[in-house]
């Protein structure tokens, strides 16, 4: 069946509600419903501010890229989005999503 | 929210071992990922596989915690990401590249309707 993927790409140092902003998107994937979620935890990277974050230096090594994965069906996906978006609005400078559509295979 | 746009997602997978002058290959895509002034790059370790690139630099496989894969995922429009192509060719990866088309939507704060 056609499915699609939510990647939110974040950093490990964002917070919100007192605790880590990948967490409680976890929570909100749950409490929504949401077929299941992963968290991907990054050892470089960079985003918007252009710092170079990298486990390699100690000094550089704090808010690594954080990756949630959520695969779901388009509605429930779309459903989801309004409660990524309202995090923005506690607190959360900004989040960056993807979309993309997917073939999930249910194998037995 | 900005409006939804299409991006380009550039993923790279390389050993973690796979050198470029002496540091690692995967340090130095995102270093000229970051000075080409795309958008971002995350970089990801596996915790085992294999692939072709290991058949060049390792026996047969990825040792055990010795040359794992790294996973480089770039995100930006997709000129952009193209434009950054010549760049890995240069570095003469042998790793697996792919391109796939993404939605990117941004929320950022203030914006949000409440």
């Amino acid at each position: 069946m056609r499915a699609w993927r939510l990647t939110v790409l974040i950093g490990s140092d964002a917070r919100v509600r007192h605790h880590a902003l990948y967490h409680e998107l976890v929570l909100r994937a749950r409490a929504a419903g949401l077929a299941g979620a992963t968290v991907l935890h990054g050892r470089e990277g960079y985003g918007s501010s252009g710092f170079v974050h990298t486990d390699r230096l100690l000094e550089s090594a704090d808010d690594l890229p954080v990756t949630v994965l959520i695969v779901d069906t388009e509605d429930r996906i779309r459903g989801f989005l309004p409660r990524v978006e309202e995090l923005t609005a506690e607190g959360v400078d900004h989040i960056d999503v993807l979309l993309d559509e997917v073939e999930l295979l249910e194998l037995r | 929210m900005t409006p939804p746009q299409r991006a380009l997602r550039l993923s790279i997978v390389v050993g973690e071992s796979d050198s470029w002058h002496h540091h690692a290959l995967y340090v130095e895509i995102v270093h000229r990922a970051h000075k080409a002034g795309l958008a971002g790059a995350s970089v990801f370790r596996g915790i085992e596989g294999y692939g072709a690139n290991s058949v060049i630099h390792t026996p047969h496989l990825f040792r055990l915690s010795d040359d794992l894969p790294i996973l480089i995922v770039i995100v930006d429009e997709a000129d952009r990401v193209r434009a950054f192509l010549p760049e890995l060719d240069a570095l003469a990866i042998n790793g697996l590249v792919t391109l796939d088309e993404v939605t990117h939507i941004r929320y950022a704060a203030g914006t949000t309707p409440r």
